[in-house]
């Protein structure tokens, strides 16, 4: 099941509540942020993803996603932004 | 859908081609555009301007839209660098706008088309003269041809430039569309004094020569 990241209803930024652990049903509640990481879209998480398999290389990036260069540079670039967006 | 992606690649090739293999394929259509053009006694003696002459040489006609083109990729990289934060590759931005100046190969196309060059030769003359009395009927039906084919291939091509510019140097919005412009009316001007400075050297007029 997809981790819901927004608000349906406003489109804020989700906070997590609670955690449990299957194993014995302990549960952990609290106000915690997302990491990271987690707050991006989920074509972003792909994208970091398939970026991270290539090495870091946007050379091999483009192969796979059969985009040039630039355009994938431009992606890398787009996601940098939105994490320096977060991070403040 | 399929259609859609076709017209998506017709305006816009460089999500999917860019760097080396665009400079390759737009280096390839760069020279048929010239010698095709040259076939039909037409040469691109600017960015997006053409004229008509028996009198130039081949050389020549290679060399004021290498000039041109030349100019336009170093005008629109420095204002990439100026404008971007992103770090761009001179490579893309080569690649990309030399694969830009395909559409022109339309114009060398229609050129081929006989009447095309005399018709249109006959028409400017008259135009300075103002007499068009030898111009015929299929001479004013190819002349216009001419004028909305070249017209077409020069809309395509700086759409085609714009995208190219914005992709290879990661720019969008207000920002891109200025410099692209100031990058454009800029190489437009240095390429204008560049081909009539060649052309004095050449011909001892600096005006293109048009029979």
């Amino acid at each position: 099941m997809k981790l819901p990241c927004h608000c349906p209803s406003c489109q804020a930024q989700l906070k997590v509540k609670s955690l449990k652990c299957e194993n014995c049903d302990t549960e952990v509640i609290g106000l915690y942020d997302l990491p990271l990481l987690a707050r991006l879209s989920a074509e972003d998480q792909e994208f970091i993803l398939k970026f991270m398999k290539n090495s870091g290389s946007l050379k091999d990036m483009a192969k796979d996603l059969n985009l040039s260069y630039p355009t994938v540079r431009n992606l890398l670039d787009e996601v940098i932004e939105k994490i320096k967006q977060y991070e403040k | 859908m399929k259609n859609k992606e076709t017209l998506s690649l017709l305006i816009n090739p460089f999500v999917r081609i860019a760097g080396s293999k665009a400079l390759v394929i737009g280096l390839v259509v760069f020279v048929i555009s010239i010698l095709v053009a040259y076939c039909g006694n037409m040469i691109f003696d600017g960015l997006v301007h053409s004229s008509f002459s028996t009198k130039i040489s081949l050389n020549l006609a290679f060399l004021l839209p290498s000039v041109a083109l030349a100019i336009f990729i170093v005008a629109l990289y420095i204002a990439g660098r100026v404008l971007t934060t992103s770090s761009i590759r001179f490579i893309d931005v080569a690649g990309t706008i030399t694969l830009s100046h395909a559409p022109l190969l339309l114009m060398s196309l229609i050129a081929l088309i006989p009447g095309v060059y005399t018709g249109s030769t006959k028409i400017i003359q008259g135009l300075f003269i103002k007499n068009f009395g030898e111009v015929n009927g299929v001479e004013w039906a190819l002349f216009f041809l001419f004028l909305f084919v070249s017209i077409v291939a020069s809309i395509w091509f700086i759409v085609l430039a714009y995208k190219a510019f914005s992709i290879s140097c990661n720019v969008k919005g207000t920002k891109s569309i200025l410099g692209f412009i100031v990058a454009l009316l800029l190489s437009e001007t240095i390429t204008t004094i560049v081909v009539y400075q060649i052309m004095k050297h050449s011909f001892g007029s600096g005006f293109p020569i048009l029979e």
